[in-house]
């Protein structure tokens, strides 16, 4: 951090022209007025070496002065630029619907110049000052620096108490009015330019774009140990649970990406697939039952049986059996197959069909044989029945359902954020965007 | 903290999702049954077996 101006004002400070005490610049080369601390008065630095003060308004009485957080001379640093607290100032903003109290601690590094750093009901935020050019008004949007900022609010600002350090306009002792656009984490507010005079080139409005921090971070800047934390929403707060989207869309991509890799490497094959006759039995819990010939099943890849049986308002029913001939281990799955059809009135109505498939996990690699077992309704009639078993099936409703799983959180965040939150942070604006309005406002 | 919680449970799904499809793993497969040793050292083997299955109890 350079000082070295303010080092050299330090060994020899002007004096306060009320009380004669010696005022402290830290930002000799930036200050336009400073109040002193000692009596208040509000003089102009002017140019020397070293600075002189010029008395602009006399203070007869010390204004009470505010709980301040961060001592004049503290240091800090934020987003890496070292900062040095030059002043602390304490504004009532006035609004349509009610009135809070704003503190402002401007911070001052010899490269960046000045900052001001808002303190408004347990929320920060960091602004710097634009150049008039940097903005451009769009109905009732600003865009600035590729963002586009909707109007929040109007709000009458009013210095209550002043000490330090500050750039020209902040000494302004009347109300001013301020119009905030926001775009969270981001707060622009623009200031009429009240000691504007015709003629001259100066800019129309005063603006500073201000990014919210997050009390922790304050307190690690500063080194701070107790900070409150806020209790409501800010107009520039941003929503805490925005990560999930960008969490979500990152997990989806990544589910669609194995999907894909599946499916490439996917080699479904049919194992077996063979259509029994099946001959008349002499009872309906009769069964027939077949044993195919060996076959080798693949390590890691799942199975999928599928029966058929022309059935029509009658049912069949396979029983399967994967029996593994080096240990013996059986792995049993049922197929139910029917279907019915008709009429109810003349509104017609079919219920299942004439395949079913199950899908079986991966078994150990080796030798299988399967046994089938039919029975079927019309016992006394002949019949058929198809067994096919496949191997290597790409499951897209396992990625579905996975999919849904990683979905679900930031789609109920996404409805919290549009339902409540949004319409909290709105709710003491004129102008509430339309998208947050209740439907029965429309 | 809700952030994490949700990366973590995200990965987490996400890693069990890579797992069954890379091992062919289905949810709800039954487990295996070990055939006895008598059955599969008698004549005729397991093709003589009784197996475990009880018959259809549905239809309309």
């Amino acid at each position: 951090m350079k000082l070295s101006a303010a080092a050299l004002h330090s060994q020899c400070p002007p004096k306060c022209p009320q009380c004669a005490k010696p005022v402290v610049l830290r930002a000799p080369d930036h200050s336009e007025r400073v109040v002193c601390k000692n009596c208040f008065a509000l003089s102009e630095v002017r140019s020397g070496v070293p600075r002189e003060l010029k008395l602009l308004r006399e203070l007869n009485e010390a204004p009470a002065a505010p709980p301040n957080l961060l001592p004049l001379g503290a240091t800090g640093k934020l987003d890496d630029v070292d900062y040095v607290v030059t002043s602390h100032l304490r504004r009532k903003l006035r609004w349509c619907q009610e009135t809070r109290e704003q503190d402002e601690y401007w911070l001052f590094n010899q490269e960046t110049g000045f900052r001001r750093l808002l303190h408004c009901e347990n929320h920060w935020s960091l602004a710097e000052q634009l150049n008039d050019d940097e903005t451009e008004f769009y109905m009732s949007q600003v865009r600035c620096r590729g963002l586009s900022l909707e109007l929040f609010d109007e709000c009458f600002a009013h210095n209550e108490f002043m000490v330090g350090e500050f750039a020209r306009l902040a000494g302004a002792a009347s109300p001013r009015k301020t119009a905030l656009f926001i775009r969270p984490p981001f707060l622009l507010f623009c200031t009429p330019h009240k000691d504007r005079k015709l003629g001259k080139k100066q800019p129309d409005h005063e603006w500073w774009l201000a990014k919210y921090l997050e009390p922790q971070v304050i307190k690690r800047a500063f080194g701070l140990t107790d900070l409150a934390e806020p209790q409501n929403i800010a107009p520039n707060q941003p929503f805490p649970y925005r990560a999930t989207y960008f969490y979500g869309a990152g997990l989806a991509a990544l589910l669609f990406a194995i999907w894909m890799f599946a499916l490439i490497r996917s080699d479904e094959r049919v194992i077996y697939s063979q259509t029994m006759q099946l001959n008349p039995v002499t009872g309906s819990e009769e069964t027939q039952v077949f044993f195919t010939e060996p076959f080798d099943l693949a390590p890691r890849k799942n199975l999928k049986v599928t029966a058929r049986a022309p059935v029509n308002n009658s049912w069949a029913y396979v029983e399967g059996d994967l029996i593994n001939e080096a240990t013996g281990l059986v792995y049993s799955f049922a197929l139910p197959v029917e279907y019915y059809d008709g009429y109810e009135g003349s509104e017609y109505w079919s219920e299942g069909g004439t395949a079913t498939e199950t899908h079986l996990s991966a078994l150990p690699p080796g030798k299988y044989t399967m046994r089938i077992e039919v029975q079927w309704e019309h016992w006394a009639a002949p019949f058929s029945a198809t067994v096919e078993l496949q191997q290597g099936i790409p499951r897209f409703w396992h990625f579905f359902w996975a999919l849904l799983a990683v979905a679900a959180i930031p789609l109920l965040v996404g409805l919290h954020q549009h339902s409540v939150y949004e319409p909290d942070r709105w709710k003491g604006s004129p102008f509430l965007p339309h998208r947050y309005k209740p439907k029965d406002d429309d | 903290m809700f952030n994490r919680f949700y990366l973590i449970l995200g990965i987490a799904i996400v890693a069990a999702y890579a797992f069954i499809t890379f091992n062919g793993w289905e949810l709800g497969s039954p487990t295996p049954q070990q055939l006895p040793a008598e059955a599969r050292n008698a004549p005729g083997g397991y093709r003589s077996f009784h197996f475990w299955h009880e018959g259809y109890q549905g239809g309309k």
